[in-house]
């Protein structure tokens, strides 16, 4: 039985094939966040450049002042993630389709080699892009932090390897029905199908906790960048914000689609739609509002001008979302309506410009009172 | 073939399994039955060793689970339940999934296709499981769950959710299966009136202990008698009457 694979690293393996050929598939999507990611690495590291070199000298000598306490801290800190890890290995394991199935020594050794391996990469990755972040500033300074992490690295890798994996994993396990960890099975589709690039268990387990993370990914990056001053809290709460609101935009431009698909083909009524959505939609509105907001702003553009496009933007969005709803069935009617409101908006704009809101502010109602009478299955 | 002795299970404080002694051979296809809550489900799982904090002994084609764990779970097959499946796998790639890593030969993938042949799977074998059914993903479960041929198959209530034909094309597979002699088949289940007619055996749980056990003998001559219903027996059995 040695050379059998472990299920979940089958599993895995097959799960990537997938979502790398819907990726293929869905490539516009793929262009958008592979632009998107470019895009904020770029902004990072301008920021980064602009760095004043003192507080990095002054970061360098403080890890050389402390060396000791850092490699400390380091063999905790990994022997914590590595149990981590494997714990959560188990734990997924257990609640898979392949819990009966039968795993032998073998088998979970591999299994376990293979997690130890990834956090060992990780590791390594990260102690790289970190000096190399450095050298973009001061290759001296680089070279002295290199020298002074190599230990904690090292610390970190011999514990990855050694650290004896938990026992006791499945009776220290709670009884819970899987269904209660699950976001809704269509929602759970779409992500393992049409939205590939968000993470699997994003869907499945804690959409909040990876928000929360990229959040203080980014409220860390400020502080980095701008350890004094007022602008260590302006700062950090700006890239807070930003970082927040290109998630959000990113989830909208994935989602705008599916959510046309979903409106085609779903069965409840337009009102029950509207419950469904409207969360979502709300968020995601605002999240484009502030980001057009800011950047309108840093252009010194007049806030009642900002103010007024900010409602021409959600009346305009929560016209296309309730015509979405109204349209859904089928699809094609949906296209054709958006470009006659279109046509019809340029023509009022050109011929009477005053009438433009009122006439937009008549079909939002209308389309709201279309969509709350309708009550019935469609 | 499964072996258990003095199983305790506790949850919440709550013994729902007590000192409980079960045997099972080849060759019997055996419906479990009871009340909701009165542990089947769990009795199924501990019998795989998926349930924490169970004290007693479980042998598994001799093997002890709990110092044999692999050894006894190469022995048993156990219909993979809906809410477990992969959404993201489609059903065949779980086929490929649970046989690959069982390390089954070849021949075990035709064998399962022709079961999901049987049970109106073919069609879904390349959706994703995610977009299935209740009923499909049932399928998909109970498909890749008896891939191979282990001596013990385990069900637990997966009659749930399948469509009357394929019902019926599944408890004649089962049927077929028990006929043949090298297995043995264990089916929790709220279907009563399967022992009217294809159980070889039923067992009632029962406060926690196997409260009545209706073997082939006593069945068959319930059924032999006109005056007498084994449904109506076995609701009794239930009652503690």
């Amino acid at each position: 039985m040695s050379s059998l694979p472990h299920p979940l690293t089958l599993e895995d393996r097959m799960l990537a094939r997938n979502r790398w050929q819907a990726r293929r598939a869905l490539w516009p999507q793929t262009s958008f966040i592979v632009a998107m990611y470019a895009a904020l690495a770029a902004v990072v590291l301008l920021l980064w450049s602009r760095v004043d070199a003192h507080w990095i000298e002054t970061g360098a000598t403080w890890i050389r002042a402390h060396e000791s306490m850092l490699a400390f801290a380091m063999i905790i800190a990994a022997t914590m993630w590595v149990r981590a890890m494997l714990r959560r290995d188990a734990l997924r394991h257990a609640d898979s389709a392949h819990a009966a199935a039968p795993v032998w020594r073998d088998m979970q050794r591999r299994r376990d080699a293979h997690t130890r391996l990834g956090l060992a990469v990780r590791v390594v990755l990260a102690g790289v892009l970190l000096i190399g972040l450095i050298a973009v500033h001061d290759t001296i300074a680089a070279g002295r932090m290199a020298a002074s992490l190599r230990w904690s690295v090292l610390a970190a890798l011999l514990a990855i390897v050694f650290v004896p994996a938990p026992t006791g994993i499945v009776s220290a396990r709670t009884s819970q029905s899987p269904r209660l960890a699950r976001v809704s099975r269509w929602l759970a589709t779409l992500g393992t199908t049409d939205l590939p690039h968000l993470p699997q268990w994003w869907w499945q387990r804690a959409g909040a906790a990876w928000m929360r993370g990229r959040a203080g990914a980014w409220l860390a990056a400020g502080l980095l960048l701008a350890p004094t001053d007022a602008v260590a809290i302006v700062l950090p709460i700006t890239l807070l914000v930003l970082g927040a609101l290109i998630h959000a935009l990113d989830a909208a431009h994935r989602l705008s689609e599916e959510i046309a698909r979903l409106l085609a083909t779903r069965p409840p009524s337009a009102r029950r739609i509207w419950r469904a959505l409207w969360p979502l939609h709300a968020s995601l509105t605002i999240g484009l509002l502030l980001l057009t907001g800011l950047l309108l702003h840093a252009l010194s553009i007049a806030v009642f001008w900002i103010a007024v496009i900010a409602l021409m933007l959600a009346v305009i969005a929560n016209i296309d979302l309730l015509l979405a709803i109204v349209l859904r069935n089928p699809p094609q009617r949906l296209g054709i309506a958006r470009m006659q409101v279109l046509v019809a908006a340029i023509a009022v704009a050109s011929a009477m410009p005053p009438l433009l809101p009122l006439c937009a502010l008549g079909l939002l109602g209308v389309l709201l009172q279309r969509v709350w009478r309708d009550d019935a299955h469609a | 073939m499964l072996e258990i002795d003095g199983l305790v299970v506790e949850r919440s404080g709550r013994r729902v399994l007590d000192r409980l002694d079960w045997r099972i051979e080849r060759g019997e296809w055996i419906g479990l039955v009871g009340a909701n809550g009165t542990g089947k489900s769990t009795l199924m799982q501990a019998s795989v060793g998926l349930v924490p904090g169970v004290t007693g002994r479980i042998r598994i084609g001799g093997h002890d689970l709990a110092t044999q764990t692999a050894a006894a779970r190469d022995c048993c097959a156990v219909a993979i339940a809906p809410e477990r499946l992969p959404d993201g796998l489609t059903v065949r790639q779980l086929l490929d999934l649970v046989q690959a890593s069982r390390g089954l030969p070849a021949g075990a993938m035709t064998a399962s296709l022709q079961l999901a042949e049987r049970l109106g799977l073919s069609p879904w074998l390349d959706a994703f499981i995610g977009a299935c059914s209740l009923g499909t993903r049932q399928k998909a479960g109970i498909v890749a769950g008896l891939s191979g041929r282990a001596p013990l198959w385990l069900l637990d209530e997966s009659l749930n959710g399948l469509d009357p034909v394929s019902a019926f094309a599944f408890k004649q597979f089962l049927g077929e299966t028990q006929r043949i002699g090298d297995t043995a088949i264990v089916l929790a289940t709220h279907g009563i009136e399967l022992a009217e007619r294809l159980l070889t055996r039923v067992c009632v749980l029962r406060d926690g202990r196997i409260g009545a056990d209706f073997d082939r003998g006593r069945l068959d001559a319930i059924r032999a008698d006109p005056a007498q219903s084994v449904e109506a027996l076995l609701v009794a059995a239930m009652h503690g009457d």
